[in-house]
């Protein structure tokens, strides 16, 4: 379970960020053809558009385990611990529903005639192969949530440190962020340490 | 109101308080509705969630996230507060300029505000600690000066904004210029006034920049500047689509981050590239469900039901921008700023069209207000950012960052009022 797990992982990662990287690689060569040579990339369009959402829907299962799809959360900051839980419970529930119901009428798009029978204007594949990104994409968040619902029903809701997210994002160290903290007016007068 | 539509805003309202993802609470309520109130075969759900992302124009947020990512970690906050400190840092009041300067490119640049609090805090905040600035104030002024910045291009709610009201996304990045650079300076003048008059910046580590370093400095900050006058005059001369416009920035980012700055290395594209793809995703999937919850609202002619309410009740184009305004302060206190873009804007527009509000102008507005939301109690990101950042509560940030909220809210009063801010750069006005 865990091996499947860490497998799914990767292939999340991987499918996401490649996905993204081989659209903008695609965006910037046919931006410098056409403005640079004058050739039309006539595919580029599509190809982007595709990348981007099969990007969008594996970039949202990661988003979801990483619990930072966001939200009101309103009433669970004045809760306890027990309350926080049970919001938390309850979402869950709700995406659940929501995962579950799309997703299913989203495999059906995938084998109605029209999917099959409709290629792509440009690059000419068939409309199934890339709406197939959107029952994938539901499917695995519903896994996901299912994982997400276990956790939160066992252990309880995990603080998440906004700040550290923050700084994860832009990649600064925790120690860096540490340092702001214990700054006091006093301390630079010893060290003359200068950090601008 | 028909029975549909209160059920709509009834549920809506739910599944938000029930802090599932605003993506599902959009996407949920108009499954609801399809199910409930039309004949509609459920299928049409995940096609039209396939179809409201397969446009190109909306492929310029993936890319403008992914370019602001790289700027981000390939080192710009340091070599904009040099810039900004090579200016200004030798008046009274200097750091707290640097810093109000830096929160600004910086925003811009990355288009995120919270991460700009981090980015230019962590350099910043203990800097002008040591310099006699009370870290109430620094705290304070660091939280809010990064959210305007956002209305400098490239900027990805003014990109939502024009996607969701079909408006061009070139000239609502003009349009948020002038309003950008009006909070800049006023807050400018609010830290020279605040430091002149309680002597801060006296500390004695005041830092003092030789000729040299100040060119360098210049430089290496030119570099990172270029990039909102390359889209900008990119989109503008014609030359790019907003698009392609955000491919070049990822192209540009790149050359930046890894033969210039040299900073990150091509091994650190791959966690850049799965970060980016994470909030990109998180931006589209919200679009995708919110478009399907715009179609949703205009088949329940939700839109022009308000819009016959309000005209009937007769109301002056100053208490409308006044509502607008009230509105969306509370909105943007409890919401993202996309997603309350593409909830809200299907249904100001049509009212301020009847009223004759320049649409361009009301985008201003809209993200202007959004943007403050983020440093106003109870939920304004920024708040909780800098809190965590300075260690002290989200009380006392708010409470120290109320003097610039309310000189950010002034600058939106006149923004409000006076048009001439947003369109005058377009030529209208």
């Amino acid at each position: 379970m865990n091996a499947l797990n860490r497998g799914l992982t990767v292939v999340e990662n991987v499918l996401a960020a490649g996905a993204l990287a081989a659209a903008a690689l695609i965006a910037i060569v046919a931006v410098i053809l056409r403005s640079g040579f004058g050739v039309f990339l006539f595919w580029s369009e599509e190809a982007i558009i595709y990348l981007i959402i099969f990007s969008t829907f594996f970039g949202a299962v990661i988003t979801l385990r990483a619990q930072e799809h966001v939200n009101v959360d309103v009433i669970a900051t004045f809760l306890g611990k027990r309350g926080k839980q049970v919001m938390a419970l309850v979402a869950l529930v709700v995406t659940l529903i929501y995962l579950g119901v799309v997703g299913y009428f989203a495999w059906l798009l995938l084998f109605e005639p029209f999917s099959s029978s409709t290629s792509t204007p440009a690059i000419g594949i068939p409309l199934w192969v890339v709406e197939s990104a959107v029952p994938i994409g539901f499917t695995l968040m519903f896994l996901r949530a299912i994982e997400l619902l276990v956790r939160v029903w066992r252990h309880g809701v995990e603080e998440g440190d906004l700040l550290e997210a923050e700084a994860e994002a832009i990649g600064l160290d925790i120690e860096d962020l540490n340092r702001v903290r214990q700054e006091r007016p006093e301390d630079g007068k010893g060290t003359g340490r200068s950090d601008s | 109101m028909t029975e549909a539509t209160i059920a709509l805003i009834v549920m809506l309202l739910l599944l938000l308080v029930s802090s599932a993802p605003i993506a599902v609470a959009l996407g949920l309520t108009s499954l609801v509705y399809f199910y409930y109130f039309t004949t509609i075969p459920l299928t049409q759900i995940p096609e039209r969630l396939f179809n409201s992302l397969n446009t190109f124009p909306l492929m310029a947020i993936p890319f403008f996230v992914l370019a602001a990512n790289i700027m981000s970690r390939g080192g710009i906050s340091r070599r904009l507060t040099d810039a900004s400190n090579a200016v200004v840092g030798q008046f009274r009041g200097g750091l707290a300029m640097t810093a109000v300067l830096s929160c600004m490119f910086f925003a811009a640049i990355s288009g995120s505000s919270p991460a700009t609090v981090v980015a230019v805090g962590t350099l910043l905040i203990p800097a002008m600690i040591r310099s006699g600035y009370p870290r109430e104030f620094s705290t304070g002024i660091i939280a809010t000066s990064g959210s305007l910045g956002i209305l400098l291009p490239p900027s990805i709610p003014l990109i939502v904004y024009g996607i969701a009201t079909e408006q061009s996304i070139g000239d609502l990045f003009i349009a948020g210029i002038l309003p950008g650079i009006l909070a800049g300076l006023m807050l400018l003048v609010l830290v020279i006034f605040i430091s002149r008059r309680r002597a801060y910046g006296t500390g004695e580590h005041q830092i003092v920049m030789t000729t040299k370093q100040k060119v360098q400095a210049f430089r290496d900050a030119g570099l990172s500047l270029v990039l909102p006058f390359l889209v900008l005059g990119g989109i503008y001369g014609g030359l790019f689509t907003p698009t392609e416009a955000a491919a070049v920035a990822v192209f540009y980012a790149l050359i930046v981050a890894l033969v210039f700055y040299r900073e990150i290395t091509v091994k650190d594209l791959g966690a850049i590239l799965l970060g980016s793809a994470k909030t990109s995703a998180m931006i589209m999937f919200i679009i995708a469900n919110g478009i399907l919850f715009t179609f949703v609202l205009t088949s329940e002619r939700i839109p022009g039901q308000i819009t016959e309410t309000l005209t009937g009740m007769n109301l002056s184009l100053f208490t409308f921008l006044l509502l607008v305004n009230l509105l969306l302060l509370l909105v943007g206190a409890f919401m993202e700023t996309s997603s309350a873009i593409l909830i809200i804007a299907p249904i100001l527009l049509p009212i301020g069209m009847e009223l004759g509000i320049n649409p361009i102008h009301l985008g201003i507005i809209m993200v202007m207000n959004l943007e403050i939301g983020m440093v106003t109690p109870p939920f304004g990101l920024n708040l909780f950012v800098a809190s965590g950042l300075s260690g002290m509560s989200v009380l006392q940030v708010a409470k120290a960052a109320l003097p610039s909220a309310l000189v950010l809210l002034a600058g939106l009063f006149v923004v409000t009022y006076v048009p001439f801010f947003s369109l005058a750069l377009l030529g209208g006005g």
